[in-house]
């Protein structure tokens, strides 16, 4: 689904990703974990085209994405808050979604229904804008609004952030039901070692610009990365 | 500590995105800055000559005290529009132990060095050298300055003492605004004499130093009283924007242009910004209001051709002007989903194209309606400049958008708040000042007056009906740029 060769950013002399060869296939839940500045929403941003690489390729579904437009139409993605219309309500925001998505508001109330008990009824029917909600919330809103039209591509940088205990299972049960129900490929970075292992069935630790660490996630896994992190 | 706080707001000057972005943009600021005030201290000079060509028998200086309170009206209808918000970029300090006192009193000190005063002085000082200290006595035109000086001084205080009690509401600065326009309207026709303030300011100065003193102590009261209403607002949701709001409809509106496909929907989606954030909304609202005032006052028949081409061109396309100058920086905040989304950049421009276009119309139909009672002769002019404004400037509106707009709050402070502003986007105005006065008198020269306007309307309608192929032009432009416009935003 996604392929990645010869990567690399620099943003002058400061290299930010350097990746030789990485592949994730269609349906995988690939975690990336790493401290911070180690590159994750660097690599994340290349994937979505919002910055250029200095050298390399990136390609989703065969195709690449640098200057193009047909990744767009099976992508969903939530990096931060620069995701968000802050002056529309949550419902405006998710039917302007819909409708980019060719989503119908029947389909569009049903998915989601799916969500009441994550929103916690903090979120619809509020008549509040977004910019007006709280930190979590606008995570919320934001997940949420990626997932609209289940794209088969999501892209979520740190979606546990932010987020009270009970969302985050919560959430970590969401991801999990998408994958199931529609085959998505997810490309999830956490620094919640708990969550990413949860919801992921490979994980890529990125230092320093670099991959140091692809696991697939078995037994182990939790413990190995924090060996790794201690 | 008010000194360490004082030299931060230095250090906060010379290392501005303005100043250290990039080596051309510095050059430029400080060329059009320098410009600016060379141009203040070259008219300073040459005032006293203007005077005596304007009326030799009448005394100078009682001709430019004549001036005076014109001067003033505007320097004060400018200061409401444009002075900085003292409480800017302050929320920093409030956690830190400093006391509110300290604090106000900063700000007030800080807000001292403004251009305003600078360019009272050379405004004026020249002429006080040259014309009263000559007329009068050297200590008199010290006293004439220093006088013009404080009420500059005096101006500044009132505009923050209104800044404070008008928060983010922006219904008393543009009442005071209204105000303001409409005595200088009328001292301009002659409605409201105000000559005898003209003649008790010289007459108080000739009494020594009580005209400063009558001054000073109002003065020092409003500082007192700026100080007090400074240390009562220092909260977040004064000086920041943590308010929250009731979401407003627009409703109807809204579902039509959602019929229209995707770039109907952009458009739904931007006439929202405009509507529900503050500065895009005043920019709204300032673009009506000169549409209204200049259309009544400018486009009598006494006016001449090319003043009334200049302006029926700016009017046209006045909402074009005012919101289409800080196009994609409206929406900075959320750019990174515009350029995730499920359409292309094309698309994306076709909506602004659309949207401008109808702004374009609106405010033309609007001056349209006005001319017919004022002076319908002017309507065939007035539609080949909506014409060229909607086939022609409309393209370098939105071409000009891509050369590095800037990250901006559309919902900050609306007045006092040039965030966004670009020189770039600036020079856009100067193809707008050629046209009427340059490229239109040469063609009428060549080719007569029916030639040139039919020659600008067919550019126009070309524009219109191949807007397509210039939007897939521009599309590549922005292509090209489309990285560093996406970290332009996220500086």
């Amino acid at each position: 689904m996604v392929k990645v060769e010869n990567l690399k950013k620099q943003f002058g002399n400061i290299t930010a990703i350097d990746i030789d060869r990485l592949s994730i296939p269609k349906g995988q839940k690939f975690g990336l974990v790493g401290n911070n500045g180690a590159g994750k929403t660097t690599l994340f941003r290349l994937v979505l085209d919002l910055i250029k690489p200095t050298h390399g390729e990136i390609l989703v579904n065969g195709n690449p994405v640098v200057l193009k437009d047909e990744w767009k139409a099976f992508t969903g993605s939530f990096l931060d808050e620069s995701f968000l219309i802050g002056f529309l309500s949550p419902e405006e925001y998710f039917d302007f979604i819909a409708q980019l998505q060719s989503v119908e508001k029947v389909e569009l109330d049903t998915f989601l229904d799916r969500f009441n008990m994550f929103f916690n009824d903090e979120v619809l029917g509020k008549k509040k804008y977004i910019r007006d909600m709280s930190r979590g919330n606008q995570r919320k809103i934001g997940i949420v609004g990626s997932m609209i039209g289940s794209p088969k591509l999501l892209v979520l940088d740190e979606p546990f952030a932010n987020l009270d205990p009970s969302s985050q299972r919560q959430l970590s049960l969401i991801l999990r039901e998408e994958q199931q129900f529609h085959d998505t490929t997810m490309l999830i970075s956490s620094h919640d070692l708990t969550h990413v292992t949860e919801v992921s069935d490979r994980i890529v630790v990125l230092e320093k610009s670099k991959i140091v660490k692809d696991l697939s996630v078995g037994q182990n896994a939790l413990a190995d990365l924090e060996m790794y992190f201690s | 500590m008010l000194v360490t706080l004082l030299k931060h707001s230095r250090l906060a000057f010379w290392r501005s995105k303005t100043l250290t972005r990039s080596l051309a943009t510095t050059i430029l600021t400080w060329l059009m800055i320098g410009m600016m005030l060379m141009n203040a201290l070259i008219l300073g000079v040459m005032l006293s000559k203007i005077v005596s060509e304007i009326d030799p028998d009448t005394d100078p200086v009682a001709l430019v005290n004549g001036l005076l309170l014109f001067y003033w009206l505007f320097e004060l209808l400018l200061r409401i529009f444009f002075q900085r918000n003292v409480t800017l970029n302050i929320q920093y300090y409030l956690v830190q132990r400093l006391s509110r006192q300290l604090l106000s009193h900063f700000m007030l000190i800080k807000s001292w060095v403004n251009l305003f005063l600078v360019l009272t002085f050379l405004l004026f000082a020249p002429f006080a050298y040259q014309s009263v200290s000559v007329l009068y006595s050297p200590s008199i035109a010290l006293l004439w300055l220093g006088s013009l000086l404080s009420i500059s001084f005096f101006m500044h205080h009132i505009v923050i003492a209104i800044q404070q009690v008008a928060k983010d509401n922006i219904w008393l600065p543009l009442i005071v605004g209204l105000f303001l326009i409409a005595l200088i309207y009328l001292s301009i026709a002659g409605i409201l004499d105000f000559s005898w303030l003209d003649q008790g300011f010289m007459q108080l100065i000739g009494q020594g130093p009580i005209l400063l003193i009558f001054i000073l102590i109002p003065i020092t009261s409003l500082y007192f009283i700026d100080a007090r209403l400074l240390r009562h607002n220092l909260y977040l949701d004064s000086i920041g924007s943590r308010r929250i709001h009731v979401v407003k409809g627009i409703g109807r509106w809204v579902s039509y242009l959602n019929s229209l496909g995707i770039p109907g929907q952009l458009i739904a989606l931007e006439l929202r910004l405009i509507w529900r954030n503050k500065r895009s909304r005043y920019y709204l609202i300032m673009g009506a209001i000169m549409l209204l005032f200049f259309t009544f006052i400018f486009m009598r028949a006494d006016e001449t051709a090319t003043m009334q081409d200049l302006y029926m061109l700016m009017l046209s396309g006045v909402i074009m002007i005012n919101y289409g100058q800080l196009l994609f920086s409206w929406e900075s905040h959320y750019f990174d989903f515009i350029m995730t989304s499920n359409f292309s950049v094309k698309t994306y421009l076709t909506s602004k194209f659309i949207l401008l276009l109808c702004f374009n119309s609106l405010s033309t139909i609007i001056i349209s309606i006005i001319l017919t009672f004022v002076n319908y002769r002017l309507i065939p002019e007035l539609i080949i400049w909506y014409l060229l404004n909607s086939g022609f400037f409309i393209f370098i509106f939105i071409w000009a958008a891509t050369l590095g707009p800037k990250r901006m709050d559309a919902n900050a402070s609306v007045l006092f708040n040039s965030e966004g502003a670009n020189v770039f986007r600036f020079l856009v105005i100067i193809p707008y000042l050629l046209i009427p006065f340059g490229v239109v008198y040469l063609l009428e020269l060549i080719m007569g007056k029916f030639w040139t306007y039919g020659s600008l309307a067919c550019l126009g309608v070309l524009g219109i009906v191949l807007h397509k192929y210039v939007l897939n032009s521009i599309a590549e432009c922005f292509n090209r740029r489309k990285y560093k416009i996406l970290n332009g935003f996220r500086e």
